[in-house]
């Protein structure tokens, strides 16, 4: 079975760096972006299986992205984890894009708990 | 018989016979002797009579008296001069003096009687006339002083001495001009020589002076005294003292010039209704001359509706009712109702019986406009504070601008009222409209906005009011181009009042604009109660400048806190995951402690990031809330485990009752729980048992969280779920902003529930709170 494809888009490089580490750890291949032009040229180019979002981004946001993905018929497989450090499950609830949510500063153990359900 | 008494005997009878008195001789017994011509004459004696007895020609009650007389004389004695009243031949009664003599013979012895008769007819009523007169003179309240054509008083009578003081002794023989005010002493040279011109002076009025020195009108009538042959002797004078009629007459006088003089409509009239008197008050009122109105019906001015009130009145005044002060509405000439109060009061003759009606008629109509006036006034204020009260409650511009616009356009009764903002367009030249009242906005839009010209100026400049009865007769009107005035289709402004709104400090907001197609509409008082408001007005836009300002502010604290949460967290989520990552691989020892320091640090930073952010968003009312089905049992046993693995040194006691299943917030609730214990750990540090209870009691769940530690005083307690309070003695040791239970509190609330503490000093607190089960309370 080949690896899952996961993508990270999130701003901070330490958080994408952190969080890049331990999903390869568990197995997964890892892309990080920093960028939602960067995201959307990596999705142009293949779609991942889980894509997790940072919300607040340097050109954009996360729950835009998400909206996006859900409503492009090719992207709307896609399973995709928020993560904030503000915007509580909440808001990502009351969004209606049908994500799942990891707030920020997150227990490892949870995490790949959350990733690994789409696995 | 010698010759000589033959002679003397013819004397006698010739004397007898030629006497004018009447004489009648008898002998004792009464038997007549003899009569002369004069009693023939008097009485119509004649020859028969005599050898008849005297009480054939006398009644009986003149011979009953005749008779005593004789016997009188028998005994010696005289009768002379007796007056006595007798009838004459004529059958008149003649005033008559009697002498009776005795006739006696040569030895005296008495033979007869003479009676003489003398008629004083004329004499008796000379001397009764004059008793009359005396009478008359002494009982006259007029004095009657009589004085000689030198002026020297002869007689002097009761009345004189009433009217001018002095007694009688006093004045006579003085001269009269001790009565004459030197001022009119030439008046009795005109008085004297005029009646000894034998002419009379009747009713003279003057002044004389009493003995007081007091001045007497009087009215003097002066006549000549004649003596017999009408010679001019003397002069009467009947001086009246009218110093009572003077009084009424000046009475009358004034009572008649007050009547024509007063403002009040004073008419009388008859009982049937028909005027008969019509001052200049009532002209003035009622539009009627007195020729117009004497002898017309009083229904002339009588309002057709209210003809009843005449018989009522009528009806009242003839059972001798006056009527006080009845309000209402009389006609006036030209037809124009005028309130009047009518005072109607009935007129009596001399007998005092009513013969018709006097109505004092007040035009009441200045009285009831001031007193509407004072009604509007009122009514003024009323809405000014009803606009104080209102626009002070208001924080809303739009909503205050519209509330004094309408307010004021009403209060000074303007055609169209506006609100224009102190702003210019970019070239400068049109004022921003923001309300309108009286007048559709459209009005307005048809040419654009009001223009920076001389008129709108000095409002905008905050130069003062400007009150113009009639604006197109100002000079500032019509200076500016193109239009030089009002445009076509403008509202048709004529009187024009605008007022400038001034905030506290000094800043022009803006002015109110009022217009009215009439001139002269706006008074000064439209000018002070609109002032008034533009003032209220201008501190209720400062408030609601300041608010929202600081809206404004909370909102950017909002935003930086959201932001500096943010941006903390990203450095805090990259730590805790690195830390993480080395615990999960380091080997136990010291280095896999440090490591667990480190990360429960990380995680204490976290909660109070947090707590911070939770807190702009309870106070921006934007703590967010997703109820689910949440099994609150459940949810606090694992929680009591996590601290179990976490917070070891404690047992966290746990017991739980009955279904305890509702409808809440999972994070909040998490949060809710982790924070009673974490507090329960943290301020009881040596309570060594936590205890924690939950239980379903009537459709609520109750939970509880114990501690044995030191317990809040009972008058901290009330303050404990304030925000930023914390029980002071602990402050110094235990960190924590004081943010915790105010949270907790809130989410409890959100809950539809309520959080209390029990504490006991030296002994614990137990918090606890209650959510209902059903979600009918939640507050989402």
């Amino acid at each position: 079975m080949s690896k899952k494809l996961v993508y990270v888009l999130e701003d901070d490089a330490d958080i994408s760096e952190v969080v890049s580490y331990i999903l390869s750890e568990e197995g997964y291949e890892v892309n990080g972006c920093p960028t939602v032009a960067a995201f959307n040229h990596m999705i142009s180019q293949r779609l991942p299986d889980i894509a997790i979002l940072d919300i607040m981004l340097p050109d954009g946001n996360g729950l835009d992205i998400c909206r996006q993905l859900r409503m492009d018929e090719r992207t709307s497989v896609i399973n995709i984890i928020m993560m904030s450090a503000n915007t509580t499950k909440n808001e990502i609830m009351g969004s209606g894009c049908g994500a799942e949510f990891i707030a920020k500063p997150f227990n490892i153990d949870h995490f790949v708990a959350r990733v690994n359900q789409y696995a | 018989m010698d010759l000589t008494s033959l002679n003397q005997l013819f004397t006698f009878k010739s004397i007898f016979e030629s006497l004018e008195d009447a004489v009648i001789c008898h002998d004792i017994d009464f038997k007549i002797t003899d009569i002369n011509p004069a009693a023939a004459r008097l009485f119509g004696f004649t020859g028969e009579q005599v050898g008849k007895t005297v009480s054939g020609i006398m009644e009986k009650t003149v011979f009953e008296e005749y008779e005593r007389l004789v016997d009188t004389v028998r005994s010696g004695a005289k009768v002379q001069g007796f007056r006595t009243v007798c009838r004459s031949i004529t059958g008149k009664d003649l005033h008559v003096s009697i002498t009776i003599s005795p006739i006696t013979d040569a030895e005296q012895k008495l033979i007869g009687i003479s009676q003489m008769i003398r008629d004083i007819s004329d004499e008796y009523t000379a001397e009764e006339q004059q008793a009359t007169l005396a009478a008359i003179i002494e009982g006259s309240e007029d004095a009657i002083v009589s004085k000689t054509l030198d002026g020297f008083i002869t007689s002097w009578n009761k009345g004189a001495q009433g009217v001018f003081g002095y007694a009688a002794p006093e004045v006579i023989g003085k001269h009269i001009t001790i009565l004459i005010p030197p001022d009119r002493i030439h008046e009795e040279d005109y008085i004297i020589n005029k009646v000894r011109a034998g002419q009379k002076i009747e009713h003279y009025k003057t002044v004389r002076l009493a003995k007081d020195g007091t001045e007497i009108p009087i009215s003097l009538t002066v006549s000549p005294i004649r003596n017999k042959q009408g010679r001019i002797i003397g002069v009467s004078k009947i001086a009246r003292n009218i110093t009572a009629q003077k009084l009424a007459d000046e009475k009358q006088a004034a009572l008649a010039a007050i009547v024509e003089s007063s403002d009040d409509a004073i008419v009388s009239k008859t009982l049937a209704g028909i005027i008969t008197t019509w001052n200049k008050g009532a002209e003035n009122i009622f539009g009627y001359s007195e020729n117009e109105a004497v002898g017309r019906h009083i229904s002339l001015l009588i309002p057709p509706d209210r003809l009843d009130e005449e018989e009522r009145i009528i009806g009242s005044i003839k059972r001798g009712v006056k009527i006080d002060h009845f309000q209402t509405i009389r006609i006036s000439k030209e037809n124009k109702e005028i309130q009047v109060s009518l005072t109607v009061s009935p007129i009596k003759n001399s007998d005092g019986i009513i013969i018709g009606a006097s109505k004092v008629a007040r035009d009441i109509t200045a009285q009831r406009e001031a007193e509407n006036a004072l009604k509007s006034n009122s009514q003024k204020l009323m809405i000014l504070n009803s606009i104080g009260k209102s626009i002070s409650e208001q924080l809303d511009v739009n909503v205050i601008l519209q509330k004094v616009t309408d307010a004021t356009t009403e209060l000074t009764g303007a055609a169209f009222g506006a609100f224009f903002y102190n702003k210019t367009n970019e070239e400068g030249e049109s004022y921003m409209l923001y309300t309108l009242s009286g007048a559709p906005r459209e009005a307005f839009e048809k040419f654009g906005m009001p223009r920076n010209t001389a008129v709108f100026h000095t409002t905008f400049s905050g130069e003062g009011v400007v009150r113009v009865d009639d604006i197109r007769k100002d000079e500032r009107y019509g200076k500016m181009a193109p239009h030089f005035g009002m445009p076509d289709g403008h509202l048709p402004v004529v009187s024009y009042l605008a007022v400038p709104v001034i905030s506290s400090t000094g800043r022009v907001i803006g002015g109110l604009f009022f217009g009215h197609p009439e001139p002269g509409i706006f008074l000064q008082d439209h000018e002070d109660l609109v002032v008034g408001v533009a003032s209220q007005a201008a501190i209720a836009l400062d408030n609601s400048k300041l608010f929202e300002e600081v809206k404004t502010l909370s909102l950017k604290k909002d935003e930086f806190i959201a932001l500096a949460s943010h941006e903390l967290k990203t450095p805090l989520t990259s730590m805790s995951g690195f830390l993480q990552v080395l615990q999960k691989t380091a080997s136990d020892g010291m280095n896999k402690v440090f490591l667990d320091k480190a990360i429960k640090q990380v995680d204490k930073l976290n909660i109070l990031i947090n707590d911070l952010f939770d807190i702009s968003k309870v106070q921006a009312g934007k703590l967010q809330f997703n109820f689910e089905r949440l099994d609150l049992g459940a949810l606090i046993g694992d929680i009591c485990e996590t601290f179990e693995q976490t917070v070891p040194g404690h047992n966290y006691i746990y017991v739980r009752e009955g279904d305890l299943v509702l409808q809440g917030d999972k994070m909040r609730m998490e949060q809710v729980i982790t924070n009673l214990i974490g507090n329960a750990v943290k301020y009881a540090p040596h309570s060594r048992d936590i205890n924690i209870t939950a239980v379903n009691h009537n459709h609520e769940i109750i939970i509880s969280v114990i501690d044995y530690g030191a317990g809040i005083p009972a008058a901290e307690q009330a303050h404990i779920f304030s925000q930023f309070y914390r029980v002071r003695e602990k402050d110094r040791n235990i960190s924590g902003l004081g943010l915790g239970l105010y949270i907790t509190k809130e989410i409890i609330e959100r809950h539809g529930g309520r959080i209390w503490v029990e504490s006991e000093p030296g002994k614990g607190a137990a918090f606890k709170f209650a959510v209902p089960v059903c979600n009918t309370h939640i507050n989402i």
